[in-house]
């Protein structure tokens, strides 16, 4: 499961609980209002007031 | 004289890169190609993927309305849904290919065909339930309490601390909906949603539309007092399934993420650090 904040941080965490991966900083660009993911493993961010020049911005899966 | 200007869009040729063992993503600042250059102005408050990879992106200024591009970001259409959504927060496809999208500011969701026609709606539009939740409590406060409007001038040209300060005032869990804000769908064809913006609930329909359960309860008392945990809820801002059918609750302001079983057990608490978790 992927969860995605205000604060700049994504946390991925397994089946278990268990947090496998931390992307992100403090106020970095990862701060979302929303999130949605495709079938390539891409995400999408919507940052609203929090980032109001790029309201739609994508992670595209590179491994 | 050499006369030089850099291309509009030089943004592109840098390339940023979020990356820990196991993942990496290239951040690519703006996805979507619109018709239009000044759609990219509009406030987008979430999207969601259909399974052959179109993005519907959620506009709530003005005409509310769902833009459509394709895998790629190319512009593929506008749904227009200012007649039946005010202001679209969350949203999801359904197992039959119907978009539903929280009303949020209507206390209701509403599923919309593909093209945008009204096809059913949760919650009674435009009616909020009781949870004690009050708009006013900041103007109260400032009438008749300890806030005086001198001190707080910059405060109060900041609506959002309106929004923060009614937050506290949520003392009990309420019926479906007040200021619903997300929704998701498990494997069963149960809509699921998070009304959390003026309740602290989640909630699950059955696919005729039929209330299941409600499970959260308030992370505030009736003094004001904060009382965070598992299943107590500051705002109840994302709901997700995941392959076990687990019920994932985002608790923005609270900075956690509460996990229900399907039987409404919780089974894990996720706090802290997690940056205001808006979305999962």
């Amino acid at each position: 499961m992927y969860v995605v904040g205000r604060g700049g941080y994504l946390t991925i965490f397994n089946e278990d609980f268990d947090i496998v991966a931390m992307l992100g900083y403090y106020n970095s660009d990862l701060k979302a209002h929303g999130m949605c993911g495709n079938s390539r493993g891409d995400l999408f961010l919507f940052p609203t007031h929090a980032n109001p020049d790029h309201q739609v911005i994508q992670l595209k899966r590179i491994r | 004289m050499k006369h030089v200007t850099p291309p509009r869009d030089r943004g592109k040729e840098t390339k940023i890169t979020f990356e820990t063992e196991g993942f990496a993503y290239e951040f690519i600042a703006d996805f979507p190609r619109y018709p239009d250059d000044d759609w990219q102005f509009i406030d987008v408050s979430s999207g969601f993927c259909d399974q052959d990879d179109n993005v519907y992106i959620l506009m709530r200024d003005g005409a509310s309305s769902i833009v459509k591009c394709d895998p790629e970001g190319n512009y593929l259409g506008k749904i227009a849904t200012s007649r039946y959504i005010q202001t679209p927060h969350f949203g999801c496809m359904t197992p039959e290919g119907n978009i539903l999208v929280t009303n949020t500011f209507l206390h209701c969701a509403v599923e919309l065909t593909p093209e945008g026609e009204f096809v059913r709606e949760f919650g009674r539009r435009g009616v909020a339930s009781d949870t004690g939740h009050d708009n006013l409590k900041f103007r109260r406060d400032r009438r008749y309490g300890p806030l005086m409007p001198t001190e707080i001038e910059e405060v109060y040209s900041n609506v959002k601390w309106a929004d923060y300060m009614a937050w506290t005032t949520i003392v009990r869990r309420g019926e479906p909906f007040n200021k619903v804000t997300s929704c998701c769908i498990n494997s069963k064809g149960q809509y699921i949603f998070g009304d959390g913006y003026g309740n602290c609930a989640v909630h699950t329909f059955d696919k005729d539309g039929t209330l299941l359960s409600s499970w959260g309860e308030p992370s505030h008392d009736e003094k004001g007092s904060y009382i965070p945990g598992p299943g107590r809820f500051y705002i109840v801002h994302a709901v997700a399934v995941d392959a076990k059918d687990r019920v994932w609750a985002a608790d923005r302001d609270g900075d956690a993420v509460t996990v229900y079983e399907p039987n409404g057990e919780i089974a894990a608490y996720l706090q802290g650090n997690l940056g205001q978790p808006s979305d999962l």
